[in-house]
């Protein structure tokens, strides 16, 4: 039976439109960061596929079936778009072995993995390496770095081997703006160094693609809306809620359109596997995500909180599933009556 | 083939929407020459190897709790099974005519008698269906129960007169006051041609046609909330089909002997009035199938495989041709789409889930009990698991336990009579034992009260022996007595 614009028929199906939504933002991510974050995104697939089949074959599952559904694929991209530019390789391939094989297939493979497996290899490596995460390269500067010259960089032990690697680099907006703001600078200051036309500086466009891929995908009914509204509507009720009462709060627009802000609302904690269940679930599971995330931004140390807010929520998620079945059969219970 | 959508609709929860194939007008099929009739388990066969039938000939013999079965052509019975009769056809086709004298006003017995059951596709004997409660609401269901099912709905253009006095002899014989008739809004045809011919006390509605709106509960459900006037233990459900057989029966006074099926193939959608048991080597449907193709009966939702030897059966609705191979199941992702698409509002992830271990308890307290197994979730499904294939497995594991437990209870309860009769024989034993022993005392201790044992005994002794006497010349004397016959 052939569908029309209904969800998609196959697992495989929804992965490859995953994919695709992830183009423009993708393609945006590496005119931003140059040839480093293409070899990122290359080094990253080819060793999650690799460390796919080899896991597969361990666990005596057929590797070409499997394969086949890119869900490899679409984490080792995720675990790619966080990364910056010029890394040192075994960083990122430790990611997507954490990704793969800690995360995913000590759990029982896909569909039965507890943590979203792309954010709990970027946490690993995050927690790890912190200095060489927070090494992005600053916008006019990308381009100088050649493609020669980048992998040099990136399988010689990373961007130091690049002359003047310290005045290419600057750290990212959202981490600018919440440094800026928690030193109580000039509000114009803050304005005129971390906000651009609508969002933070440089990552607003980024925002902007993954946020059309999202409603893409939404269109196409990949995902489900729970998720993401629920998501940016508690992540902008907490601010809205910060602003009442602090007096350091952070940029509405530069959270919004900022960090990985739309990445985690429409790509990552969308995952169906780790995330809640149900449609009431869902709800819960997002707006507990977008809580957490202004939270950490707010007075955590790391310059963006997504991974952590969802991996917290994970957690929570058979609670939730739970709660869900609980709450149902109260609501039968008032019908009833 | 047949384009599916999830279905987002204020008035029905869940449910898919599927594109309606056009279909070609009824047309009845050749006469078959061989024709192997289902009989009814509980029933007994009158007829034996080589006798000669006419079409319409009952086969078994009326009873109260099989519903009869009949020669569906003329010709020379060939074989006789159990469960089922084989005819050779004589090309005749001479009808039978039957005797409904007895059954005159007992609506229940002549259906018994004319082999009428429900044909939507379970079959379920009409004659139980009116008995089982004191209803006051029929409903005509006139949604079709499976989206690749067209029969009714061709029924319904062509015959719209026979279906409605078939409706009245329905109302007739439940004794309702309201009728209601439950139509997919798709079927506008049909609808025009009831319509025409519909009486004022009967009630046409409209629901959306969604996949499983003809499910009976969901029909029920649809209909209430437009009227809010079916009860649930008040309203019985007939199919139109049935309906019609009804009329078929009472006015033509012709037994259900054939019944429209549906034919799916690959390009081509038609309607045949088919005799019972025709096989379906005989439609020239089944004998160019290649493996990758299956039979499916019953609608393509709710099917079930058949083989190619399969025969039509009263309660065969459809004959799917099916060109798709059965993709393997991957694991589940826990994406919720079978929750959106369940018409029950059930979590079909979680069944799944806690049926794959299984665990009945927690499939209970997830109301397992309240799925139809309707397959909207296996067509939604992206790993494509076959969802409702295992809640039919759970449901059957759980009655399993069921009557496992109810054994269990019986047992215990046996076993704790038994141990009260233990009991109870074990002091009366105490008991006699204490007397005995009371008297051997008393036997000990003195002389005199020895004696008066002794004479006791004797007594008793004495009073035994006169009983025996007394019993012996009693018995002496019964043949005496008996002696004069």
């Amino acid at each position: 039976m052939n569908r029309i614009s209904s969800t998609p028929a196959s697992v495989s199906e929804t992965m490859k439109l995953v994919l695709l939504a992830l183009i423009p933002g993708t393609l945006v991510f590496i005119h931003q960061n140059g040839w480093g974050a293409v070899i990122n995104i290359v080094l990253a697939i080819f060793s999650a596929l690799v460390f796919e089949a080899t896991a597969l074959a361990l666990r005596k599952r057929s590797v070409i079936a499997t394969l086949s559904d890119y869900s490899a694929a679409v984490t080792a991209l995720l675990i790619a778009l966080c990364l910056p530019p010029l890394i040192p390789w075994w960083i990122t391939v430790l990611a997507t072995g954490f990704a793969i094989l800690l995360a995913k297939h000590a759990f029982g493979g896909i569909g039965n993995n507890l943590f979203n497996p792309a954010m709990v290899g970027y946490a690993i490596i995050l927690i790890s390496f912190p200095a060489e995460l927070s090494l992005w390269l600053q916008q006019p500067a990308m381009s100088s770095v050649s493609l020669a010259e980048s992998i040099n960089a990136v399988f010689n032990g990373g961007l130091i081997v690049i002359p003047n690697w310290d005045a290419l680099t600057g750290a990212t907006a959202l981490d600018q703006h919440r440094t800026l703001v928690l030193q109580n600078s000039p509000l114009a200051d803050i304005k005129l160094q971390t906000s651009g036309y609508f969002g933070a500086i440089q990552s607003e466009w980024i925002n902007l693609t993954y946020l059309i891929g999202g409603l893409w995908m939404l269109y196409k009914r990949v995902i489900n809306w729970h998720i993401p509204l629920s998501f940016l509507g508690a992540l902008l009720l907490t601010m809205l809620l910060h602003k009442s009462f602090s007096s350091t709060p952070l940029s509405i627009q530069v959270n919004l359109f900022g960090g990985a802000t739309m990445l985690c609302a429409f790509f990552i904690s969308t995952d169906p596997v780790s995330a809640a269940t149900s449609a009431r679930g869902r709800i819960i599971y997002g707006a507990l995500t977008g809580f957490l995330v202004y939270l950490i931004r707010a007075y955590g140390s790391y310059p963006d909180s997504i991974a952590f807010a969802v991996l917290l929520a994970n957690c929570t998620v058979p609670a939730i599933d739970r709660m869900d079945i609980w709450l149902g059969r109260a609501d039968d219970q008032a019908n009833e009556k | 083939m047949l384009g599916i959508r999830e279905h987002k609709n204020h008035q029905v929860r869940g449910g898919l929407q599927i594109d309606a194939l056009p279909f070609d007008d009824i047309q009845v099929a050749p006469l078959p020459s061989i024709a192997h009739i289902p009989i009814d388990s509980a029933a007994e066969i009158t007829v034996s190897v080589g006798d000669e039938v006419l079409t319409g000939q009952p086969l078994t013999h009326f009873s109260n709790h099989a519903v009869t079965s009949h020669a569906s052509i003329s010709g020379k019975i060939i074989r006789s099974a159990t469960n089922i009769v084989s005819i050779e056809s004589d090309n005749q086709d001479t009808t039978y005519s039957h005797d409904h004298q007895q059954f005159k006003n007992n609506y229940k017995a002549f259906f018994r008698s004319m082999g009428l059951v429900g044909l939507g596709g379970a079959a379920f004997p009409v004659d139980k269906k009116l008995n089982s409660l004191q209803a006051t609401t029929l409903l005509v269901n006139a949604a079709e129960c499976d989206p690749a099912i067209y029969c009714d709905e061709a029924l319904m253009q062509e015959r719209p007169k026979e279906i409605i006095e078939g409706i009245r002899i329905a109302i007739e014989a439940i004794g309702a006051s309201q009728c209601i008739i439950g139509i997919e809004d798709n079927k506008t045809k049909a609808i025009q041609q009831m319509e025409r011919n519909l009486p004022n006390h009967i009630k046409m509605i409209r629901v959306p046609a969604i996949y499983p709106s003809g499910a009976e509960k969901t029909l029920q459900r649809l209909c209430n909330g437009k009227t809010g006037s079916l009860k649930d233990n008040e309203t019985i459900c007939f199919n139109i089909a049935t309906c019609y057989s009804m009329y078929q029966s009472v006015k033509k006074s012709k037994p259900l002997i054939s019944r429209i099926v549906t034919i799916v193939e690959k390009n081509a959608t038609r309607n045949l009035e088919v005799r019972i048991g025709t096989p379906l080597t005989e439609l020239q449907i089944a004998h160019n199938i290649q493996t990758p193709y299956s039979i499916i009966c019953g609608g393509r939702m709710m099917g079930w495989t058949v083989n190619r030897d399969y025969c039509v059966e009263k309660r065969t609705n459809s004959i799917l041709i099916n060109t798709e191979v059965q993709k393997d199941a991957r694991p589940c992702i826990r994406c919720g789409a079978c929750e959106d698409v369940c018409p029950e509002n059930l979590l079909p992830q979680h069944l799944f889930w806690h049926a794959s271990t299984p665990d009945t308890s927690k499939l209970q307290d997830l109301k397992l009990d309240q799925c139809i197994e309707c397959g909207c979730c296996d067509a939604v499904c992206p790993s494509h698991i076959p969802l409702a294939g295992l809640f039919n497995d759970a449901k059957l594991l759980i009655q399993q336990e069921k009557t496992e437990q109810h054994k269990a209870a019986l047992a215990k309860i046996r076993y704790e009579k038994h141990l009260a009769r233990q009991k109870e024989k074990s002091v009366r034993q105490r008991k006699q034992l204490d007397t005995k022993t009371e008297t051997l005392k008393i036997a000990s201790a003195s002389e005199d009260a020895k004696k008066a044992l002794i004479a006791k005994a004797l007594q008793r002794q004495k009073s035994r022996q006169h009983q025996k006497n007394k019993d012996l010349s009693e018995s002496n004397k019964k043949p005496g007595q008996e002696s004069p016959r």
